[in-house]
């Protein structure tokens, strides 16, 4: 282990602290005040092996420099709350406790720069969704790869961290297969295939079979009246309805396909329905679209379609409507009469498309060589197993020439950077050495492609130390904001030598941002940052929450409800990152995405149609702001029971950034009882009479206390649902469903910061936590590097986060600008 | 052990591996040669939700406790596993649910946002030891989801969910052309992870220490999968053992359903890949769709709707200890013998998502069975109590308390593995003898 003491600055850190003899001896022009601060405000109490909460200031010198640098960061954390010197004790100044942040924060910038001499982020190999998306981008292929490999591990809350990005022969084995794969389904081996037209009419006996609108449990409740399909009812769960001459034509030529519907909703109550499209065999969801009344509309999908493949089409919510209206449910052998109908009035498809042909894909390997067939090649050259006679090989006049070109095109993209020249030898002594062992050009050039997909130069963002040169840089923004590698425009910028200009690089960020591409970012963020990926780690009881389902039953979840409250959270970071809003929206906002479901859901005045939309919320609602979506209240819940400590340390990290210490080892825990006799608020108080533990749950309990307003999906509520024990509330309906819970002891949603401000639920809280703004941006600021270098903030970034968020104050701490001020920042232009 | 019969693998010698010939194999071949004992194997199965421990853990520690409800399900067994009570992976105490990748490494997961530095798995261990010994060194099987097993640089090794997939890796023969296409392709392959093995030295060589480690990695891996064609283009032309019986039909349906059916499915491929000596090393992940009965919250109906999915799977459990019982090597041993079977979680059951105490029931692989081992006292106290209601505390880990990993430790060495620390092993377990 290197000595801590090797950097100056560290070594004048650390001359603070033993004995605190250096600080005593009098004032250092670079120590400023700390040194006394320290001793008269610290040692008193954090001093020898007594020191209260077992943190010593004393001993820091004898400790590993990053172990060192961490326990700074506690206290610069706690002298940053106003948490110590503790209530009780006398207290510093504000200016004083400014003077001393400021003093200790550019000394652990300055030792941190000394230690991490080979640069702040370690070297780091693509994760799954980097590389799926950079073969994606770089062969224009569609074909999924991300689940053929491991599974990232995540460092600090993301999988992109470089510590965590471990390799191992399974990711070589795979990282073969894949490339592999990948290469085959980019090139062609014929002619353009037809792209054919299909005008669907469902009265046609190829769509009236068993397996479709002919199924006797459809029959019923979905008739076919001129060609035209009318939902009454849902169909049989086994048999959904789709166009089985879609089916056939994918079957007979897989590929990306246009499809075209059109739907209106039938109905004497003047209630439009939602029609639920899905893929059949890949399960991809295409969503939720309005069925309006009167004129049908038109919705169009794009799809890359597997052989047989097709699109299912369902009605949403429709045996609900039907039973709320005591309309009755139809069956075998009763059929619908009245009622809503959802009508599909047309149904078309175009495909395979092709934009060009060859396809890009073929053209990024064989761009302009000559096709020849099999048949016509020479004698010796081996046929690739499967390929027919009249199929189409790449045959070039000149071969060794030909690989000159093509891959001396292909390894700069791959490679992201200009080549070397050492970087083109080995590659065509490979192509050479397969095309004297017999192979044909198309084999011996995949084995070279293959090679470059496998080499580390294609697998590693490798940065030099220092100030990262362009395409470094090139590289780093462009898998921060499209999560892939550099575009064109990207790369002539970075070829031009012209990103080490702020102005150009703000320029590329802007551009990036203003990319539909810049959706991977966002969604890739939030689905860590916030754990939007775990919103389906548990499913809600369907006792306690039958609002979650469509049809208890057969457990099937209210799709509508499940993708809508995924969407509001995604688009309401969309927004703020499109218009510039400030980040103190995440705590509180006066708007909400809401659809017709979602307001139901939340008690809001409705909404039409299942397109989320920006509404403005009414006066006094508890709702608004990042805190009450039902993504977070769910995700930071189980199925059944919230509990205050999971949400309120879920708030201290994740959105201020103050993570509470891990619990010891022997603290104890609460069985969790949701029979109704006990809350959990009063088996908390009963764990939590000891002081040891009330110490840190002052801090972690009372934002979760103000989101105990808030059930495991989301609702409002003033009471608990229990199992067991409340008031029955037979003739009451949730959702359509008759609730079987009972109502148990009313919520407390009321608490006390550790400050001493207290507040009597959601709206009180939030209206507290929103004065931490500046806090909660830096927050953001530091996932945000973190995301972007694969390396977490540590102390020593504490003063470049503070520059960066002093930048985005100026811009009311909008989202673009901070964004924009951390692709700016020290931290994100050098290595 | 005779050579001779090996001598068509010179090739392979001559590369300076040792791969022995398969164990069926050479029982079959070296006719007149001294009987070798049966090879011993590891099967692990990890279930994400724990036991129920009110109905799992008996109530009296030692040779003659009684068995609890649930061990009941393993009544015909009772002299063939022992139940271990009282264990625990250390420093695991926040992990809850992502503490299942530590099930079978015994890695610290103190808090949720513990940045986790997984370690080896113990049928990774295992498989080390073993390797090129059969055709697969491990399998990694999953009825949902992810798998358990990770590799020394903590590395999740992905899982076949599909025992159709098993059954045509054990069982599929390949045509003579496919064969040679295999081999043309292992050649290709190695060819280029040569070269790939060079370029990651080269670029090595221009970026600073700290970076180097992570390139050095990537080159072991390479060297490392090298080997591994270089074995397995030893088994391309080994005929694969006959299928005695049918392919399985996958079962199709919500990933999470079936439990019972699924797992019959893939316990039956774990005998199969067992009986024709296909792997010495499995691991499975069960998973019932019972997570949201698991947080039943005492509520006593769903509660015992969890309970019985937790039965599933020891009735499963069973099963496949009767199969490997039935089936016999050489005179008079059982195939059960020379397998451990290892069931456990990482939690100790849903509702209270500890990750203490956990479930462990170790049966086979020759140790002294048919005892309780219990390694905490008040846990047992705690479950004899009358008032259930009490809302309790975690039990902290107790000084007489030990880490589950001294249960794999024990286990390693009884199956040859030549070493004397695994995880946070402290030692071997006390109490458990071979038999």
């Amino acid at each position: 282990m290197k000595s801590p003491c090797v950097s100056p600055a560290w070594a004048l850190l650390l001359s603070l602290v033993p004995g605190l003899a250096m600080a005593e001896a009098g004032p250092n022009d670079r120590l400023g005040a700390v040194g006394p601060f320290l001793v008269s405000h610290c040692a008193g109490c954090h001093e020898g092996a007594g020191a209260k909460g077992k943190f010593r200031i004393d001993n820091l010198a004898g400790l590993p420099a990053a172990e060192a640098a961490k326990r700074w960061g506690r206290i610069v954390a706690r002298l940053e709350a106003g948490e110590m010197p503790p209530v009780g004790k006398t207290r510093p100044g504000e200016k004083e406790v400014a003077g001393a942040l400021a003093t200790l924060k550019s000394l652990l910038a300055g030792e941190a720069r000394e230690r991490r001499a080979s640069g702040r982020a370690q070297v780091r190999r693509l994760n799954r969704l980097e590389y799926e998306n950079s073969i994606h981008d770089l062969l224009h292929v569609r074909l999924p790869l991300r689940d053929l490999l491991p599974e990232d591990d995540s460092a600090d809350g993301f999988d992109n961290g470089a510590k965590a990005l471990s390799i191992s022969p399974v990711h070589v084995q795979r990282y073969m297969e894949a490339a592999e794969r990948a290469l085959a389904s980019a090139i062609i081996h014929g002619p353009r295939p037809e792209t054919k037209k299909l005008s669907v009419s469902f009265g046609d006996p190829a769509e009236n079979t068993y397996q479709n609108l002919g199924h006797g449990h459809n029959m019923p409740q979905i008739h076919v009246r001129e060609g035209k399909i009318w939902f009454l009812g849902e169909s049989h769960i086994e048999v959904p309805i789709h166009s089985m001459l879609l089916a056939a034509a994918t079957r007979a030529a897989p590929g990306r396909y246009r499809v075209t519907i059109t739907t209106h909703t039938d109905d004497e109550m003047n209630e439009p329905q939602t029609l639920y499209l899905k893929a059949r065999h890949s399960r991809h969801e295409f969503g939720y679209f309005d069925s309006p009344l009167g004129k049908p509309a038109e919705i169009v999908i794009e799809h890359d379609f597997k052989p047989g493949d097709s699109v299912v089409m369902a009605p949403y919510n429709l045996r609900a409507i039907r039973r709320l209206r005591g309309l009755p449910n139809p069956g075998p052998p009763m059929k619908a009469q009245g009622g809503p109908a959802l009508v599909i009035d047309s149904f078309a498809a175009e495909g395979p498309l092709h934009e060009t042909w060859p396809p890009a894909s073929h053209e990024a390997l064989f761009a302009s060589v000559p096709m020849k067939a099999w048949k016509d090649m020479p004698k010796n050259a081996r046929v690739p197993l499967g390929r027919k006679p009249t199929d189409l090989t790449p045959a070039p006049s000149d071969a060794s020439a030909q690989a000159k070109v093509l891959l001396g095109r292909f390894l700069p993209r791959a490679f992201r950077r200009p080549l070397i020249s050492a970087d083109m030898a080995p590659f065509l002594a490979l192509v050479e050495r397969n095309l004297s062992a017999g192979e044909s050009f198309e084999s011996a050039m995949l084995a070279a492609y293959q090679a470059a997909l496998c080499s580390p130069d294609f697998l590693f963002l490798v940065e030099n130390p220092g100030p990262l040169d362009d395409h470094a840089l090139a590289s780093r923004l462009s898998y921060f904001l499209t999560r892939s590698m550099p575009d064109e425009t990207l790369r002539s910028a970075a070829d031009a030598k012209s990103l080490g200009d702020p102005a150009v690089l703000r320029r590329e960020a802007s551009r990036l941002l203003d990319s539909p591409r810049s959706l991977a970012f966002l969604n890739d963020f939030l689905d860590q940052w916030l754990r939007l990926r775990d919103l389906d780690a548990t499913m809600p009881d369907k006792e306690l929450f039958p609002e979650f389902y469509e049809d208890l039953h057969s457990s099937k979840v209210d799709g509508l409800l499940r993708s809508s409250i995924e969407e509001e959270t995604r688009l309401f970071f969309a927004d703020m990152l499109r218009n510039d809003r400030g980040v103190g929206l995440i705590v509180d906002s006066g708007h909400a995405f809401l659809n017709k479901r979602l307001a139901e859901h939340y008690g809001l005045p409705p909404v039409a149609g299942a397109r989320l939309r920006s509404v403005k919320l009414p006066a006094g609602s508890d709702r608004g702001g990042v805190l009450t979506h039902a993504s977070i209240l769910k995700v930071t819940a189980n199925g059944s029971n919230t509990s205050p400590v999971t949400r309120g340390a879920w708030v201290l990290e994740s959105i201020l950034g103050r993570p509470p210490q891990p619990p010891p080892p022997d603290a104890g825990g609460i069985e969790p009882d949701t029979r109704g006799a006990t809350t959990i608020r009063e088996q908390l108080a009963k764990h939590q009479a000891s002081a040891t533990c009330a110490n840190c749950h002052r801090s972690i309990d009372p934002p979760g206390f103000a989101l105990e307003a808030f059930d495991p999906i989301g609702q409002f509520r003033q009471h608990y649902r229990a199992t067991k024990i409340g008031t029955e509330l037979k003739t009451v309906f949730a959702h359509g469903h008759r609730v079987k819970y009972r109502q148990g002891p009313p919520v407390d949603a009321g608490g006390v910061l550790p400050g001493g401000q207290p507040f009597s639920g959601p709206r009180e809280f939030k209206a507290l936590l929103a004065l931490e703004t500046p806090l909660i941006a830096r927050n953001l600021a530091a996932k945000l590097a973190a995301f972007a270098t694969g390396q977490h903030a540590d102390p020593g970034d504490l003063l470049e986060l503070d520059r960066v968020v002093a930048e985005a104050a100026q811009k009311d701490f909008g989202f673009r600008s901070l964004v924009i001020s951390v692709i700016g920042s020290d931290i994100f232009r050098t290595k | 052990m005779s050579r001779a019969p090996l001598s068509r693998r010179t090739f392979l010698r001559a590369s300076g591996i040792a791969l022995s010939l398969p164990w069926l194999e050479s029982m079959g071949r070296a006719v007149g040669a001294p009987k070798q004992p049966a090879p011993p194997r590891l099967v692990a199965i990890g279930t994400p939700f724990g036991f129920d421990p009110q109905v799992f853990i008996p109530a009296k520690a030692g040779r003659d406790y009684e068995l609890s409800t649930h061990l009941s399900h393993l009544k015909d067994h009772r002299a063939d596993f022992t139940v271990c009570s009282g264990l625990s992976h250390p420093n695991t105490g926040g992990g809850g649910h992502k503490a299942e990748a530590v099930m079978l490494t015994g890695a610290a997961y103190p808090d949720y946002s513990y940045n986790l530095k997984n370690t080896i798995s113990i049928d990774q261990q295992f498989a080390a030891a073993y390797r090129g010994q059969a055709r697969y060194d491990s399998l990694v099987l999953t009825t949902y989801g992810g798998s358990l097993s990770y590799t020394g640089n903590g590395v999740n090794l992905p899982a076949i969910d599909q025992p159709s997939r098993v059954f045509s890796q054990l069982f599929l023969a390949s045509t003579p052309q496919q064969q040679a296409e295999e081999l043309r392709k292992i050649g290709a392959g190695r060819s280029m992870l040569d070269f790939v093995g060079e370029q990651a030295r080269s670029l090595g060589r221009r970026v600073t220490v700290a970076d180097r480690a992570r390139l050095d990695e990537y080159f072991e891996s390479v060297r490392d999968v090298e080997r591994q064609l270089q074995m397995s283009g030893a088994w391309v032309d080994r005929p694969k053992p006959k299928a005695p019986v049918a392919p399985p039909r996958d079962l199709p349906g919500p990933a999470t359903a079936e439990q019972k059916a699924k797992l019959k499915l893939m316990f039956d491929m774990i005998h199969l890949a067992l009986r024709t000596d296909s792997t010495r090393a499995i691991t499975i992940k069960t998973f019932g769709g019972h997570h949201d009965l698991s947080h039943h919250g005492k509520d006593p109906a769903k509660r015992s709707a969890c309970q019985s999915v937790e039965v599933e799977l020891l009735t499963a459990y069973s099963g496949l200890l009767s199969k490997l019982k039935e089936s016999m090597e050489g005179e008079g041993a059982r195939m059960l013998d020379s397998t451990m079977v290892l069931l456990t979680s990482n939690l100790r059951d849903g509702n209270s998502h500890w990750t203490y105490d956990l479930p462990v029931i170790l049966a086979g692989g020759g140790f002294r069975h048919g005892r309780h081992l219990n390694f905490n006292a008040p846990l047992l106290a705690s479950l004899s109590e009358a008032d259930q209601n009490r809302p309790q505390a975690i039990p902290p880990m107790g000084k007489d308390q030990q880490p589950l990993c001294n249960l794999y430790l024990s286990m390693l060495q009884r199956g040859g593995v030549k070493i004397d620390r695994f995880g946070s092993s402290t030692g071997t377990l006390t109490g458990l003898e071979a038999a």
